[in-house]
């Protein structure tokens, strides 16, 4: 669960209501990807397993090729770890009044981006392709009346269920904001009689 | 190879860019955690994450310093037998 906290700008009446990443298939993509990156140099070196002996009790190459094998372990296991972080540090959050979007771009660059319930005028979600259709996941563009660049989702789980979240989010928004106004309207004219 | 001198350097030379690598390991993970703690909006799965990274990580060291020092890293390594090839009957290429 997402602390409050810990979301920028925080506001009191505000509630998270999703919290969405990724599909696991990306994760599952980076963990086939980087066990094949050990798989694949283990099987070989265990192919030439003869070879590979000979060079490990050599006086000089022993040494350099484990060194070098260490090294390319190491890589892999921080590369897989980078990934992952990346994976992880690209988030979308949707409260009951604005939606937060951070990307994290490689390693030092990472974009913040905020948007108020007001400012979205269309919410569109989209299911490509075979395995998204069978798993359920895709991309969500939310539109905002301005110019502005509009927010995607990428591969989120159950699209069309965020799409009617954030449209009924909308909905509730624009009702608190219209009572808001009623009573403040309401409110002003008092004034003038109160003050009489 | 008679216009080449004989240069010998011990293969510790060597130790000096895993040292190097080390540096660099430990600057991009101690980046990649601080990053993960910093805006991972304080979930208690970022703290999971950064353990395993990190019992992993000093896991990894651990073994290839292990393996490392099984090795006399005192033995003299021939640049010149680089150049010499098998035919020239170096102690590199002698497998």
């Amino acid at each position: 669960m997402i602390n409050l906290k810990a979301l920028p700008n925080p506001r009191e009446t505000e509630t998270v209501v999703l919290t969405l990443r990724r599909n696991w298939l990306t994760v599952a993509g980076l963990i086939a990807m980087f066990s094949a990156m050990l798989i694949v140099p283990a099987a070989i070196l265990w192919f030439f397993n003869e070879h590979v002996g000979r060079w490990l009790v050599h006086p000089v190459l022993g040494p350099l090729f484990t060194m070098v094998a260490c090294i390319y372990v190491m890589s892999v296991w921080l590369f897989a770890f980078l990934e992952f972080t990346d994976y992880y540090l690209d988030i979308w959050i949707v409260t009951s009044e604005r939606i937060l979007a951070t990307e994290q771009k490689g390693l030092f660059n990472r974009v913040a981006s905020e948007l108020h319930l007001a400012a979205v005028q269309d919410v569109t979600s989209e299911l490509r392709g075979m395995v998204g259709t069978f798993l359920d996941f895709g991309d969500v563009q939310v539109q905002t009346a301005g110019e502005k660049e509009r927010f995607q989702f990428d591969n989120v789980d159950h699209p069309e269920k965020v799409k009617e979240t954030i449209i009924r989010l909308i909905e509730e928004d624009k009702k608190r904001h219209a009572s808001t106004l009623i009573a403040a309207m309401a409110e002003g004219e008092k004034s003038p009689e109160e003050t009489a | 190879m008679d216009f080449l001198p004989e240069i010998t350097i011990p293969i510790a030379s060597f130790l000096i860019l895993y040292g190097v690598y080390v540096l660099f390991y430990l600057l991009y993970a101690l980046f990649n955690i601080y990053h993960l703690l910093r805006f991972a909006t304080a979930t208690p799965m970022s703290y999971v994450i950064t353990f395993v990274f990190g019992v992993g990580s000093i896991g990894l060291l651990a073994i290839s310093l292990l393996l490392l020092s099984r090795y006399d890293w005192s033995v003299p390594f021939s640049i010149t037998a680089i150049f010499e090839g098998p035919e020239g009957g170096s102690s590199l290429f002698k497998l």
